[in-house]
């Protein structure tokens, strides 16, 4: 947590009590000592901002939330593409950050921008669903709120306290695997950081699960389970890289990519697609981009065609903005569906809600689930039986669909077979 | 020549004359009804079978010719009435289009084209399916050479084809659509039972104003030339906010009333009109009552229980807003055209069909043993549906 210059008596770590806050993060401000001497002796972590420890990775991140337009009108924001909210988010950062440097822990920084009632808990969730801790950073209304015993205020502490308890409870989460359909192999870096960087972003919101696959740390272990791979780099791929990434299409799977990959292997096939020819080769496709004018929306909303939302893993219904992530333990066993919902929490109905209602379909075939929130968690019930008397489920061929009460900032169900 | 103006061109002082009065002349046709309970392949089969046997039988119709279906997936599909899958509220049921298309390949049909202009896409049409959680196989799979396509764009087509409006159009002269339409010897709509917050009803012919490309007529259309990445709604079409891609015709008559109730009806019968449609199916067998999809707040799950086919749409549409209880002859102001005109009328006036019960002559079930009161479902909650090990509606 950044702590706030304004917390200069030492009696504000009391504010800590019970909320796994266990760093603080300083400027190394002098007036800041008398806490930082009592922080220290109270067990503590305290680091200077410019003296991070090693293993960490701080990113610099966006508040995350539905980007609303300048009037700040709650109900008006600006559009993506389709006409549907833009939502800002930092999950995908933390992701290629942690499959990048897989050691390393990641921590957001971002600072409060037009805060909303449960907007601290949602930033903290956005990073956390992903395996990343934001550095909690208060705002000065709500840091002076706090100390002065707003109850406002002291809310949303609480509540952002429980999403930190929550995911301090929860940590073995971050080492599920991502279940994923597609694979997007790129080096993220240099000429094909823009669009690469932003496609994982645009991907995200179409739900298309996805896994993160640098290119130096390519193996063939990490198709598993792929329909598909998109490389949209506008370098070609080493040569190892390429055979192996072939061997993937042979065996049946999707290679999207663009003109510079350079080679085409195959034999075409008819393809009436306005931006992509296609190749079939062995048992699999290429899809090449017919320009090298990429568009990262088109992009990413191309992949989800191409690879074809017949295998979505997850699918949604009336949750309005939401990004979510499956992951499983790797024996399988377990299947965790995080879901961060980043509509602002307004009582009646609004323009990024249905009424009262949110449907998850999920693929597998499970016996168990519960429902988790901050607030509250359901027993690990049989399927056989309604989990709570909020959630009822229903079995489908090769997948299950939850129906879920209107959800805020976020939820995970857990799945065990 | 007798002419007159529509109701809300008068009320907004609007000058323009409307095409010739042919409503006492218009043709009819007789209109099947039958019960159906559920969505159970065999009793849809058994009961579209004996339908269409009461309408002449589809073989004459269909035989060695290709068939276009225009099929209705409002909206979204990410978003539900409740818990309820989209094909029992306000989606065409794919269980529907898939017995449909089995028997009219059965007939004979050479090749089936299962179209419709989804929300925002230019993606193939399955992905839509897939998304809405049908598997589009089960239509496929229903006869043989059953293609999709998507007709919010240019599509498989190389370019669009003018549909001209044989009256001389109540709002446009002619529109731009995709070759399927064109494309196609027998055009079949198979619409849901359903009420619309803008036209009053949604049945066989208002399904038809989704035939018009988002890429021309949508809210984001190019002014020059189409935009082959169609987004949004038809904005342009309800309220005449801007006009077409110039591909397309302009609007006739551009100081007429800029109103979705005006609007609507009359694009949706220069649409009809432009290309009839051969054969009508209407679901009923689960729909929603107070609107025409989840964003109408009103809107309640229901089960009528009942198939409506023909081969006028106005007559079948005719018969359909009757079987949800209100009068095909009622004029804008009252249920369910409170807020618009009576497209009916409109058709009928322009000698599409007629909509006057006494000259339709209906088959199968008698119409009043099959009428479901949709204004008695208006404000029921939906937030709290839940479906238990199958699905619960409230009935009736």
């Amino acid at each position: 947590m950044r702590w706030p210059p304004q917390w200069k008596n030492p009696s504000t770590l009391a504010l800590l009590k019970g909320t796994n806050i266990d760093c603080l993060l300083t400027g190394g401000e002098n007036e800041l000592q008398p806490v930082v001497g009592a922080a220290t002796r109270s067990g503590f972590r305290v680091v200077r901002k410019n003296a991070l420890p090693r293993g960490i990775t701080v990113i610099n991140g966006l508040w995350p939330g539905i980007k609303l337009s300048p009037s700040h009108d709650r109900d008006e924001a600006s559009s993506g593409p389709t006409g549907e909210p833009w939502v800002n988010s930092n999950g995908w950062k933390v992701r290629l950050t942690r499959a990048l440097n897989p050691q390393s822990a990641v921590w957001i920084d971002s600072q409060p921008e037009n805060t909303q009632p449960g907007s601290y808990t949602l930033c903290f969730a956005d990073a956390a669903a992903c395996g990343g801790r934001w550095i909690i950073s208060l705002d000065e209304q709500l840091a002076n709120g706090i100390q002065n015993g707003n109850q406002e205020a002291l809310a949303e502490w609480q509540s952002l306290g429980r999403a930190a308890n929550f995911f301090a409870t929860h940590n073995s989460w971050s080492d599920y695997i991502n279940e994923a359909v597609v694979g997007v192999v790129s080096d993220f870096a240099g000429k094909n950081e823009f669009l690469s960087h932003e496609v994982l972003n645009l991907l995200t919101r179409t739900w298309e699960q996805f896994r993160i696959i640098p290119r130096s740390r390519f193996s063939m272990e990490q198709l598993s389970g792929l329909r598909g791979i998109l490389y949209p780099d506008s370098d070609p791929p080493s040569g190892a890289l390429r055979k192996q990434m072939l061997n993937f299409v042979e065996g049946g799977g999707l290679l999207i990519t663009r003109p510079e990959w350079g080679g085409t292997p195959g034999n075409p096939i008819e393809w009436n697609h306005p931006r992509y020819n296609g190749r079939l080769v062995g048992k699999g496709r290429i899809a090449i981009a017919k320009s090298d004018d990429v568009d990262p929306y088109l992009l990413a909303n191309d992949t989800v065609a191409l690879v074809s939302h017949k295998f979505d893993l997850l699918r949604f219904w009336d949750a309005g903005p939401v990004n979510a992530y499956l992951s499983a333990t790797p024996d399988r066993k377990r299947a965790l569906v995080q879901m961060v919902f980043y509509a602002p929490e307004v009582k009646g109905r609004s323009r990024f809600h249905s009424p009262g209602t949110v449907t998850v379909r999920v693929v597998g075939s499970y016996r168990t689930a519960r429902l988790l929130t901050f607030d509250q968690s359901s027993q690990l019930t049989p399927l056989t039986q309604p989990v709570s008397n909020e959630v009822g489920v229903e079995i489908r061929a090769g997948a299950m669909e939850l129906h879920l009460p209107r959800l805020y900032q976020y939820a995970a169900v857990e799945l065990g077979i | 020549m007798l002419r007159r103006m529509g109701t809300a061109a008068v009320a907004a002082g609007a000058c323009w004359a409307g095409p010739p009065l042919l409503g006492s002349t218009a043709p009819t046709a007789p209109v099947a009804l039958a019960s159906c309970k559920t969505y159970n392949r065999a009793e849809l089969l058994a009961t579209l079978n004996r339908m269409f046997d009461q309408l002449g039988g589809l073989k004459k119709l269909v035989n060695g010719k290709t068939v276009a279906i225009k099929i209705n997936l409002t909206g979204s599909p990410t978003y539900r009435v409740g818990y309820l899958p989209l094909g029992d509220t306000h989606y065409t049921n794919p269980h529907v289009v898939a017995a449909a298309i089995h028997l009219i390949g059965k007939a004979g049909a050479r090749r089936i084209r299962v179209l419709e202009s989804p929300w925002s896409s230019a993606y193939p049409l399955q992905e839509t399916m897939y998304q809405a959680d049908w598997n589009p196989q089960e239509m496929q799979s229903a006869a043989s050479g059953v293609e999709f396509e998507n007709t919010n764009f240019l599509g498989q087509g190389k370019k669009y084809y003018r549909f001209v409006v044989p009256y001389g159009g109540y709002l446009f002269p002619a529109y731009e659509l995709n070759h399927s339409y064109r494309d196609c010897d027998v055009f079949v709509s198979i619409a849901k039972l359903k009420e619309h917050a803008t036209a009053g009803v949604t049945l066989s012919m208002k399904n038809c104003f989704g035939m018009t490309p988002a890429s021309i007529y949508g809210s984001g259309a190019g002014i020059d030339e189409p935009n082959e990445n169609p987004k949004g709604g038809r904005y342009m079409l309800h309220m005449g906010n801007r006009e077409p891609s110039r591909i397309a015709p302009p609007e006739k008559y551009p100081n007429s009333p800029r109103q979705g109730g005006y609007r609507v009806p009359r694009a949706v019968v220069d649409l009809v009109s432009a290309r009839p449609i051969n054969l009508q199916i209407v679901d009923g067998i689960r729909s929603i009552a107070g609107g025409e999809g989840p964003w109408i707040r009103r809107v309640t799950p229901v089960a009528p229980g009942v198939l409506i086919a023909g081969t006028n749409p106005v007559a079948t549409d005719a018969v359909c807003v009757a079987v949800m209880g209100f009068d095909p002859m009622s004029d804008r102001g009252t249920a369910p055209f409170k807020t618009s005109d009576n497209m009916l009328r409109l058709a009928e006036d322009v000698g599409l069909g007629t909509r006057r019960l006494d000259r339709i002559e209906i088959v199968g079930r008698r119409l009043n043993d099959v009428v479901f009161d949709y204004a008695a479902h208006h404000h029921r909650k939906t937030a709290q549906l839940r479906t238990k090990g199958g699905l619960e509606v409230p009935v009736g």
